[in-house]
């Protein structure tokens, strides 16, 4: 598809859209955006996303045993000892993007079908779990790591992800 | 006030470089995504058991999952 672009001397407005348009429609695309906002390749009046960093990083998240916390409760007369869950956190550094800001970072694990959801489940074996978050601060990107085991253990298992980080809407 | 238009052999920049080709951008994209954005709800938690709807819109459910939760599939982004 051609695109054409406009630009308005008399106030800066910037618009780019299908070169097939009509005047008058697209003169309406340039003084009205948000209405035509489905039509629109690009417009002054909106700020958008851009990607400030990418990288690949693989980490290793570590054996987690199973739960080895017991705890003895009164049974009538006498007394069972049960089995108590395990629960820990660990942060894993990605990478660095040195904005000064806390940008919003998304990350995949090889492909776009396999994205890194909020508390997306890593790991699974019986009632033991791993949960990833991605994370971010003004200077890294994380993965940050919740387990819970209980009579089962979790293997170590090294992940590759794929770090998108996008600088806020300008 | 910012420049309009700037026009070079190797770069492109418009409404003060709000539009810059030295930039990549998103877009949304029906197949060949480099990442999808997550839009709504994607799990559900029903008698004890874990339903976890993936980017794709494919359920994954623990053994003790009897709900009937659907989430929706992410939306494709591809970065240019």
């Amino acid at each position: 598809m051609a695109v054409r672009l406009f630009a308005r001397g008399s106030d800066g407005v910037v618009c780019i859209a299908d070169a097939s348009t009509s005047e008058s429609t697209f003169q309406d695309y340039v003084s009205n955006p948000y209405k035509n906002i489905d039509n629109i390749n690009f417009h002054s009046a909106f700020d958008y996303m851009s990607l400030a960093a990418q990288f690949t990083t693989s980490i290793t998240f570590s054996a987690r045993a199973a739960s080895s916390t017991t705890q003895s409760v009164n049974k009538g007369k006498g007394s069972v000892t049960i089995q108590l869950p395990e629960q820990g956190t660990q942060r894993h550094q990605l990478g660095t993007h040195g904005l000064g800001y806390t940008p919003f970072a998304t990350a995949t694990r090889g492909n776009a079908n396999r994205q890194v959801t909020p508390t997306f489940q890593l790991q699974k074996n019986g009632a033991a779990i791993r949960l990833v978050n991605v994370e971010m601060d003004s200077n890294k990107i994380y993965v940050y790591e919740s387990w819970v085991t209980y009579t089962n253990a979790l293997a170590a298992t090294t992940q590759t992800f794929n770090c998108w980080v996008f600088r806020n809407p300008e | 006030m910012a420049i309009t238009l700037n026009i070079q052999p190797t770069r492109f920049r418009a409404s003060g470089s709000k539009l810059d080709s030295n930039r990549r951008y998103i877009r949304k994209v029906s197949s060949s995504a480099d990442l999808k954005f997550v839009i709504s709800r994607n799990m559900d938690v029903k008698n004890g058991g874990l339903r976890y709807v993936d980017p794709q819109g494919n359920n994954s459910d623990d053994n003790n999952y009897n709900g009937t939760f659907s989430g929706t599939a992410g939306v494709g982004i591809k970065v240019t």
